[in-house]
């Protein structure tokens, strides 16, 4: 009884597994760095209290198929630490594109830049970048 | 009474009594069907060749946790897309690439905004323009001729900051109308310029190869108003 019982649970734990890899969706698979990524910029400038956003990314003409670019304007605390203030994101069927926001009432002064996370893609394979703007003190 | 005789005594006593319970007790004994059965299986057990890896219930469950682990694997294995984080996840550690930023001299004084718009007037025969996007600190034209793409940029000085692909690739000089370019070939068969002429940082990307796109960026002037 208890060995019927054990090779029985063995099996139902194989056959599961097994059934897992036959109906897997093949998922889009996340590259290391730089392979469908030709250059990418960050920066935030200030005039008077309002900060402009701009976050760039340019792929390679028929190879990068479309490009996602979260966008976080940040304050810092000190010591390596940094606030997120505000965030956006958009996303470009193109092999290259540019996010650029602008938010107003920005009256703290102190240390800002810009997080800038993208996904860039060929087709379901993708690869994901993080930079960050030079510091802006404002 | 010494010792002896008190052994000789309790013999005589007892004797008799012990040869009437062992005659007693010497009929044959038959098991029960069960008992045999069990027997007969432990036996049979026994004689499997891999009763040894299995005659304990610690190597039974070490058993079952690597078959368990055995199918795990090759279940992730057979799905091409989860077989390669385990490849990928091992070499990016020796890819890279480049930031590259202005240092300006703190002695000049560079455009704060683009005043005056450049662009590539030779070698760009065939190709037309399919991207075009301008800041006030930046300027981006794409142009491609089907096959060929060239991606051409000016910069303000302050504001140059790029990251670059830079991967398992060196860097070289090129001399561009006197000024001293980066260039560098990348992992795409693409080639890129970055210089400045003490004004505004230019960067051209593309894949019509080195020579042609020296020539392209030697071409690089003001335009026409």
């Amino acid at each position: 009884m208890k060995k019927t019982l054990s090779i029985t649970v063995v099996l139902v734990m194989m056959l599961s597994l097994m059934s897992f890899s036959v109906s897997a969706k093949v998922p889009e698979v996340n590259h290391p760095n730089y392979s469908y990524t030709s250059s990418c910029s960050s920066s935030v400038t200030f005039s008077g209290n309002t900060a402009t956003c701009i976050s760039e990314v340019i792929g390679y003409p028929n190879i990068t198929t479309k490009v996602q670019i979260t966008q976080a304007l940040e304050k810092s605390l000190g010591s390596g630490w940094w606030y997120k203030l505000y965030s956006w994101s958009d996303t470009y069927v193109f092999y290259r594109g540019i996010l650029t926001n602008s938010v107003g009432g920005i009256t703290e002064s102190g240390t800002y830049h810009v997080r800038m996370t993208a996904k860039v893609y060929s087709g379901s394979s993708y690869e994901t970048i993080e930079i960050f703007s030079s510091p802006v003190t404002h | 009474m010494t010792q002896k005789e008190y052994k000789q005594c309790i013999s005589r006593a007892l004797c008799p009594e012990y040869e009437e319970m062992l005659a007693q007790g010497t009929g044959e004994h038959t098991f029960s069907p069960q008992f045999e059965k069990k027997m007969q299986k432990l036996i049979k057990r026994r004689k499997k060749p891999y009763y040894s890896m299995v005659n304990t219930a610690l190597k039974r469950a070490a058993v079952i946790v690597l078959a368990v682990f055995i199918t795990a694997f090759t279940a992730v294995m057979s799905v091409d897309a989860l077989r390669k984080p385990f490849i990928s996840f091992i070499t990016s550690p020796f890819r890279s690439c480049s930031n590259v930023k202005s240092e300006p001299q703190s002695s000049t004084v560079y455009p704060a905004t683009i005043k005056e718009k450049y662009r590539i007037t030779g070698g760009i025969d065939g190709f037309e323009t399919v991207y075009c996007d301008e800041t006030a600190q930046r300027i981006s034209i794409d142009h491609t001729n089907g096959s060929k793409s060239v991606m051409f940029e000016q910069w303000v000085v302050e504001a140059f900051d790029k990251n670059v692909n830079t991967e398992d690739c060196e860097t070289e000089r090129v001399e561009i109308n006197g000024c001293e370019a980066m260039g560098w070939s990348d992992n795409k068969g693409y080639y890129h310029l970055i210089w400045n002429n003490g004004e505004y940082v230019f960067c051209i990307t593309s894949n019509v190869g080195k020579d042609e796109l020296i020539t392209m960026a030697k071409s690089v002037q003001k335009a026409e108003k």
